[in-house]
């Protein structure tokens, strides 16, 4: 008897942490992209996890790695609109009483385009509305889960930074303020 | 699969979120962008439009911020908006200047070009503007480096000089004449006392009470030391609750991008400073018959008051269409520390030439 409790015991547990370890799903979210934390924008994340390291999973917390694309829109007015898209990578660790925390990279193109009318009077010159920019990003992200269990629905902040290639003759840092809901 | 349906109030938050961020953005100012030699700067026209006079600023700089003027000092909103528009630029390498342009065009010259498209694009959208150049610090430089091209001038109706920097080259000299003009002025007015104790060559050895001869320099340069104190503030920005507040929403809710402006000054002040450390702009000044305004601070330790007044001696200019006015309690920031009477000659001059 007591060695049928202590098999549905392991059981339990090994069921638990088999489908905290082995989540197969991707995440998605929805982002508010603020550039500056105030001139809006939206980013959607789709997520997936790649790696989750064997024997760092317990009940109360989980550790992954993740791969996958996000697609951002911001309004600046009178500076530019700006749309991208990034490749990031992120490790996240997620505990059962809430806690989220994230750190994460991306590389990716970013296109911004100029919001107003452009006076142009040198016709030997093309106009020039857009330009191309490499976009990379590194965001480290902090939240709480919606509900006491790893799979639920969770919100992160994440401030973030970002390095555009070219800006006028050089580089340049901007930041933006992610602040999403995640969907497991 | 992804689960949506239990937050749908937080979908509407940030909704919310995102119209009142699109609606908190700055309006009421006409705003555009003009490109020249790849450069695309942007312009912001605020203030009163059917004047029909037309403050052209010409920042500080170089590579300084054009855009940042009209929401961190206040003098332009609330004392020449009022009146005039008032027009709002960043230059080539400067605040939020986008495009991508050779550093060899990282000049006064091509500033100067890109100051006539600019002036060509305000006539496209306002009928018959009178045109002012409203320069602060290194603005005067290209004000003038402007004017000395006749075709420029057809287009400017005057220009007023806030603290122009003409003579860089003559600075230092300058800034030493200004040390011995300010100690001077001190002993005429028995602020001070015993100047000769510290003057070249002064020496306590020479005095028959050593020990008094040495405590009273001492004390004659503690006092020295609070009157310099004091010409210190007039020269400072003034961190205070509501020039915080200024900032923050500079930073926050304007065209602007604070990181951006940061980097371009960075990237490009060094394209900019070697010639305006060579520039001796009064030498040619005569050639200039423009109506001028030239206001000085008293006490600018930066841009001393004698640039102007050798300015003053040397343009071109009728006697009767110039002016030259020195506010006695301001240093480099007269906008901010003699708002009113800065805003009282500019509209006495804009009238008397109008």
């Amino acid at each position: 008897m007591k060695t049928l409790k202590l098999g549905l015991c392991f059981l339990f547990f090994a069921t638990a942490i088999h489908a905290q370890v082995e989540r197969q799903g991707p995440y998605f979210s929805l982002s508010y992209f603020g550039i500056l934390g105030t001139h809006p924008g939206v980013k959607v994340s789709l997520m997936h996890p790649i790696f989750q390291p064997k024997g760092q999973a317990d009940l109360t917390q989980t550790n992954e790695a993740l791969a996958g694309i996000s697609l951002l829109f911001y309004y600046h007015r009178r500076n530019q609109i700006g749309l991208g898209g990034t490749l990031e990578l992120a490790v996240r660790n997620r505990r059962a009483e809430g806690t989220n925390k994230e750190l994460a990279l991306g590389i990716g193109y970013l296109r911004t385009f100029l919001p107003n009318k452009v006076y142009h009077f040198d016709q030997a010159e093309p106009l020039k509305k857009s330009s191309g920019q490499l976009l990379k990003s590194l965001a480290i992200g902090l939240g709480r889960s919606f509900h006491s269990r790893l799979d639920a629905n969770f919100w992160m902040i994440r401030p973030t930074l970002l390095h555009l290639r070219p800006f006028n003759r050089g580089s340049t840092l901007n930041f933006a303020l992610d602040a999403g809901i995640y969907f497991p | 699969m992804p689960v949506f349906t239990s937050h749908k109030k937080y979908g509407w938050l940030l909704i919310g979120l995102f119209s009142w961020l699109l609606a908190s953005c700055q309006r009421g100012n006409h705003f555009f962008f003009v490109q020249e030699r790849g450069a695309i700067m942007p312009v912001q026209v605020g203030g009163n439009k059917t004047s029909g006079t037309f403050l052209l600023l010409l920042p500080g700089g170089p590579a300084g911020d054009g855009l940042v003027y009209q929401k961190v000092f206040p003098f332009f909103r609330e004392e020449l908006e009022k009146q005039y528009a008032v027009v709002y630029y960043d230059q080539r390498g400067a605040g939020n200047c986008q495009g991508s342009y050779d550093p060899a065009t990282l000049n006064l010259d091509q500033l100067s070009r890109d100051l006539s498209a600019i002036i060509t694009a305000i006539q496209e959208e306002y009928p018959t503007p009178r045109i002012y150049l409203l320069a602060y610090s290194y603005g005067g430089a290209l004000g003038i480096t402007h004017l000395l091209k006749p075709d420029n001038r057809k287009a400017i109706s005057g220009m007023i000089s806030i603290a122009g920097a003409f003579d860089r080259k003559e600075q230092s000299r300058q800034q030493v004449k200004l040390i011995e003009y300010y100690l001077n002025e001190w002993e005429k007015a028995g602020r001070i006392q015993n100047l000769d104790l510290i003057r070249d060559g002064a020496s306590c050895e020479d005095q028959p009470d050593l020990a008094a001869c040495r405590r009273d320099s001492l004390a004659l340069r503690r006092n020295i030391d609070e009157l310099f104190g004091e010409v210190e503030r007039y020269n400072q920005f003034k961190f205070s609750g509501a020039a915080l507040s200024r900032l923050l929403d500079f930073a926050l809710f304007s065209p602007s991008n604070p990181i951006f402006s940061g980097r371009n000054e960075a990237l490009h002040g060094k394209y900019y400073q070697p010639e305006f450390d060579s520039l001796q702009l009064s030498d040619r000044a005569s050639e200039i018959p423009t109506p001028i305004l030239l206001i000085n601070g008293r006490w600018d330790t930066n841009v001393p008051f004698f640039t102007a007044q050798t300015m003053y001696d040397r343009i071109g200019t009728d006697p009767t269409q110039k002016q030259l006015l020195i506010l006695e309690e301001s240093g480099h920031l007269l906008m901010l520390t003699e708002p009113k009477e800065l805003s009282r000659a500019i509209v006495q001059f804009i009238e008397g030439t109008n």
